[in-house]
């Protein structure tokens, strides 16, 4: 794919909207106070990164099959790639060469455009082998539900996920563009509620959750829907709801009357034709246009999330989440995995050309600014078989449902030449660690810690680590 | 059973369907097995009610008699007059004379009328508003009111409420949102029977703590967690609302690690399914209790409670020992294992937890912390009625303290007025299409995942979706218009981590504007498939007719009858006939005047909180 052109002179990009947008929603979503305090026990990557993708492969994934491969055959059946980019450290499994997208007509145009096989692209991937959600326990948590309380708040039980701790660490810096009359949207939760629980003062640091592919749903927009004697009828109808409730009922009135007021500011940005990912738009926006995200990605539900996260990303949100796949293969594992990592091959293939295509409005391409995490509740073991008896695996508490050997990819790992790098190493046959073990929430403290958030609030016995950075 | 199962599937459930080809394929193999299968006397999976675990099998109670307890509603009392800050002498002497049936009234009363504080006079159609909403799930139409509420005792109309199978439907719902119900976590059937027992309580078969002491040895309770510690954890705060000391963990640990995490290879459905397995622990190889070891099985803080139990044929052994699923446990061993709930029942703290939740859910303030005494009064009125969990719903419900209008300037405590609460998902979207006739799929709290069972294209999994409240397109797709909405709004929860919410966010109020934008179709958008314009008119008022003030003032007059559940206020009035006037100017035809009335109507906060 040659380069296209940069959207300079677009209708809407991220530029032009926060030096256009009013600022009238911060009350309703970042109505706390900042004080700074500058102690920060952070990495040297403090602040480098702009923007998170952070994609949970859902139901637990077999690392070993992926992104640990030098594993003996219990813990990856499938075996190493037959070849893999030079420079690599970590174990490119087989898996990871899946890529039915590079055949045919479109695969041989997809080759031409840049996307490759991951095996290819490997070394530009740094991987942490053994991240633990409890370095300290005796067993590893491989139960669905507390392994996902985990992986998505820190801990059984947590009551704040990851991401409202990513907008609650970055609500100084929303302020700041607010008070300059701008709008950065804030981290997104594309189709997961469990990455959107908080409570208390973190409540209104929720990210959003979207159902569905876009924002279709979230455009409405009075001035344009309603004649005006009717925003005057609604407009009355609003105050003396509000007016007839007592001092103790009257706040959460207030609340939603404000928030709908802030509405309007957004609905200029949810009504963008940007964000109609499937509008199969030929208009380039960053360097790229929607129809050329849809055939580099593909158009699976990973897939549109991961389009509609760059153009979110457009618009100044930090972060995005979402989940690819249904990894929890009890059964069938033997078959079905290899279908189910075609989609997140292409996706990473997909995401190093798009990100490296697109035009950052800070200089430089998103790629420069943007870092790719993949992780999942808990790895999986078949009890040290290949498969089970049902051609599946299991998850239980030993190492291979406990160590997340999670990828990293994206400027941060190249500028600090860490790509192709495994940081920690596992014994062949038997998965003991050899060498570093991370806690996960030091991980997400390093994520936080890396997109310049104040990270000091939460989980204190954790620190960032220079690991990814430094080696 | 073999009725149950063939009628949905010729019929598809009443509901008018063009199958595709493979769907339909699908549907007529499934439905051979099934005749075989159904009309066999095999015990085993049914699509149609599929509840199979200890909720179904617990022994009963006869229900409390809501009647028989007397009346509950008390007639509001003026407070004392020149009464001093603290309840003294006269206070209490004015309190014992107003003869309180309401144990609710009876402990708020040195502490609101006897003290001089004024109580908000009780509005119908608010109150009653309130009341469907909490009970029934529904905000109610004024025409509804009129027929449950008007001229009938608080008492009766609360009562005929509760006995209704929506209030079942709706704890049923809660109690989803409490267990957090998850097919990735725990067999479908154990969470049909949980539900069932859900169900069971709320009809008065079942005692609070027999209940929960189901509940504390209910796979999908223990099949949450991976460890005994977080099991005594998450079973200290459901049902004490506060975490366990450290030693209290350790102990009610010892009584919960008999619980295992494993998988079943399920034969109808076509999948292996998460369940639950007892182990075999403080045993002997010889399968005898080890008396070196049962200390580790046995919990001493609340008394000495061993719970051992000892293997025989069903067991199954692997490296960690002896073991077995606990779809082969007797009556029996399900009452043992349910010890732990039975010890924390035995604790006050255990029935002040259940009063103060219920007081939460329906004043949405801790009065039982507030007012210890209330806590008090209502602990004691319900162990005196059997632990029917009713009898407590129906003392809330029924008291100055929930009955009272919102609507007051002068209210010194959160008590002196009525409680103004965000309405659930469910509760707002259900309500919104009921009273504009907008058609939507639903969700089913049973099934987080429909689409898990769909997958699998077993005839058997395919059937359990297919008879659930889950709604499958004549493609053979999951239909989620219903689903996508509510997850926004924080409702019909996955329930994989954090389940439902309710927040008033910029996302969810766009959300909302978006749905009854949909809904109205104030700008009248060929595209957009709102409701029908008839839906929104007086019966009387054809959708083409020219408006004129007095027409705007009727419509929108009915649609605040309609979708509010009041009549209209002067004010209001006049406001419509003036946006009556400007509509007539520019030639406004009725449906042109009801749709945006109609958005003005749904999207007020007046809809929202209730």
């Amino acid at each position: 794919m040659s380069k296209p052109k940069s959207p300079r002179g677009l209708a809407v990009n991220r530029r032009t909207f926060l030096k256009s947008a009013v600022a009238v929603t911060g009350a309703a979503a970042f109505p706390h106070i900042w004080v700074q305090q500058p102690a920060y026990a952070g990495t040297s990557a403090r602040g480098a990164v702009k923007h998170l993708l952070y994609i949970r492969l859902g139901g637990g994934f077999r690392f070993t099959a992926a992104f640990n491969g030098e594993s003996a055959s219990q813990f990856n059946p499938f075996g190493l790639a037959d070849r893999a980019a030079s420079g690599v450290d970590w174990g490119v499994g087989r898996m990871l060469a899946e890529a039915s997208w590079l055949q045919g007509d479109d695969g041989q145009r997809r080759r031409d455009a840049g996307m490759r096989t991951v095996p290819d692209l490997a070394n530009q991937i740094a991987v942490l082998p053994c991240v633990d959600h409890e370095p300290n326990a005796n067993r590893a948590d491989g139960n669905h539900g507390t392994g996902l309380e985990r992986y998505l708040t820190g801990y059984v039980g947590g009551d704040t996920s990851f991401f409202t701790m990513i907008n609650y660490a970055l609500r100084e810096r929303a302020a700041a563009i607010q008070a300059e009359g701008g709008i950065a949207l804030p981290a997104f939760s594309l189709s997961d509620a469990g990455m959107s629980i908080g409570h208390g003062r973190y409540a209104s640091f929720r990210p959003p959750v979207v159902q569905g592919d876009g924002f279709e749903g979230f455009g409405f927009d009075a001035t344009s829907s309603l004649p005006e004697w009717a925003q005057a009828l609604s407009a009355r109808m609003d105050a003396r709801a509000r007016d007839r409730q007592n001092p103790f009922a009257r706040d959460q009135v207030d609340a939603y009357l404000q928030t709908r007021e802030a509405t309007r500011s957004y609905s200029s940005i949810f009504n963008s034709d940007v964000l109609r990912i499937r509008n199969n738009s030929e208009e380039a926006v960053d360097g790229i246009s929607n129809r050329q995200l849809g055939f580099l990605l593909g158009d699976t539900r990973a897939a549109r999330h991961v389009r509609l996260a760059l153009r979110l990303f457009g618009f100044g949100s930090p972060a995005c989440f979402l989940n690819q796949g249904y990894y929890d293969m009890h059964s069938g594992e033997e078959n079905g995995l290899p279908r189910q990592m075609d989609e997140l091959n292409r996706l990473i293939s997909g995401l190093d050309v798009a990100l490296k295509t697109m035009d950052h409005p800070d200089g430089g391409t998103y790629w420069d600014h943007t870092l790719v995490v993949f992780g999942s509740e808990f790895g999986r073991t078949a009890g040290g078989n290949r498969f089970n008896s049902a051609r599946g695996s299991d998850h239980g508490g030993d190492r291979a449902t406990r160590w997340m050997s999670m990828p990293f990819m994206g400027g941060l790992i190249d500028e600090a030449g860490m790509g192709g790098r495994m940081i920690g190493e596992t014994d062949r046959d038997d998965l003991q660690a050899r060498d570093r073990v991370f806690s996960y929430r030091s991980v997400l403290k390093t994520l936080m810690d890396a997109l310049g958030g104040d990270h000091r609030e939460f989980f204190p016995g954790d620190l960032p680590t220079d690991a990814l950075v430094r080696g | 059973m073999c009725d149950n199962t063939m009628t949905p599937l010729l019929s598809g459930d009443g509901r008018d369907r063009a199958l595709s080809g493979p769907v339909r394929l699908l549907l007529l193999s499934g439905l051979a097995v099934m005749l075989l299968y159904g009309c066999s006397e095999s015990p085993g999976f049914d699509p149609v009610d599929p509840a199979s675990g200890p909720g179904i099998r617990m022994a009963g109670q006869e229900p409390v008699s809501l009647s028989s307890l007397g009346p509950m509603w008390d007639a509001e009392p003026a407070a004392l007059a020149d009464a001093e800050p603290a309840c003294g002498a006269a206070c209490r002497s004015f309190c014992d004379a107003q003869g309180f049936t309401n144990p609710v009234n009876r402990a708020l009363c040195p502490h609101t009328w006897g003290v001089g504080i004024e109580t908000a006079p009780v509005r119908t159609s608010e109150a009653c508003r309130r009341l469907a909403a909490d009970l029934t799930g529904v905000l109610p139409s004024l025409s509804d009111i009129r027929r449950e509420c008007v001229d009938e005792r608080w008492d009766d109309v609360a009562r005929g409420m509760i006995e209704s199978e929506n209030f079942v439907f709706v704890n049923q719902r809660r109690w989803a949102d409490t267990l957090r119900y998850n097919v990735e976590v725990v067999n479908v059937e154990r969470i049909y029977d949980a539900d069932a027992l859900v169900g069971r309580l709320h009809r008065g078969e079942v005692s609070y703590d027999t209940f929960a002491a189901a509940v504390s040895a209910h796979p999908v309770f223990t099949r949450r967690f991976a460890t005994a510690e977080d099991r005594a954890e998450a079973l200290f705060l459901m049902l004490l609302g506060r975490p366990p000391l450290g030693s209290e963990r350790s102990d009610m640990a010892r009584l919960l690690g008999v619980w295992s995490n494993g998988y079943v290879d399920h034969p109808e459905l076509g999948m292996r399914v998460p369940d639950a397995y007892v182990r075999y622990r403080c045993v002997t190889d010889d399968g005898a209790i080890d008396p070196d070891s049962s200390g580790a099985c046995t919990s001493v803080l609340w008394g000495y409670n061993p719970l051992i139990l000892t293997p025989d044929a069903r067991a199954t052994r692997d490296r960690s020992g002896q073991m077995m699923w606990n779809g082969l446990l007797t009556a029996e061993e399900w009452h043992a294992l349910q010890l732990p709930g039975r010890i924390l029942a035995r604790t006050s703290t255990f029935w002040e937890h259940v009063v103060d939740r219920t007081l939460l859910h329906y004043l949405g303030y801790p009065l039982g912390s507030m007012v210890p005494a209330v806590r008090s009064a209502l602990v004691d009125h319900l162990l005196a009625h059997d632990a029917d969990i009713r009898v407590l719903h129906y003392a809330i419900v029924t008291s100055h303290a929930y009955l009272q209008s919102t609507q007051t300037r002068d209210a010194e405590v959160p008590w002196a007025a009525g409680p103004l609460k965000q309405a659930d998902a469910e509760v707002w979207i259900d309500s919104v299409a009921a009273h504009t006739g907008y058609r939507l799929s639903t969700c089913d709290h049973r099934i987080s995942r429909p689409e898990d069972f769909l997958r699998v294209r077993s005839p058997f999994a395919w059937a359990l979706v297919e008879n659930s409240r889950w709604e499958i397109d004549g493609e053979g797709r999951l239909r989620e218009d219903y689903r996508n909405l509510a997850r926004n709004l924080g409702g019909c929860p996955e329930n994989t981590v954090g389940g439902r919410f309710r927040v008033v966010s910029i996302l969810t109020t766009s959300t909302q504007l978006n749905f009854v934008n949909r809904v109205c179709n104030p700008s009248m958008d060929d595209r957009v498939r709102g409701a029908d314009a008839a839906a929104l008119l007086p019966p009387e008022i054809a959708p083409n007719a020219s408006v004129d003030p007095d027409m705007a003032e009727a419509i929108h007059e009915w649609q605040i009858r309609r979708f509010l559940g009041r009549s209209a206020s002067d004010a209001e009035r006049e406001d419509a006939r003036e946006a009556g006037e400007q509509c007539r100017r520019e030639v406004c035809r009725a449906e042109e005047f009801a749709r945006p009335s109609c958005f003005a109507v749904l999207s007020s906060p007046e809809m929202m909180f209730y």
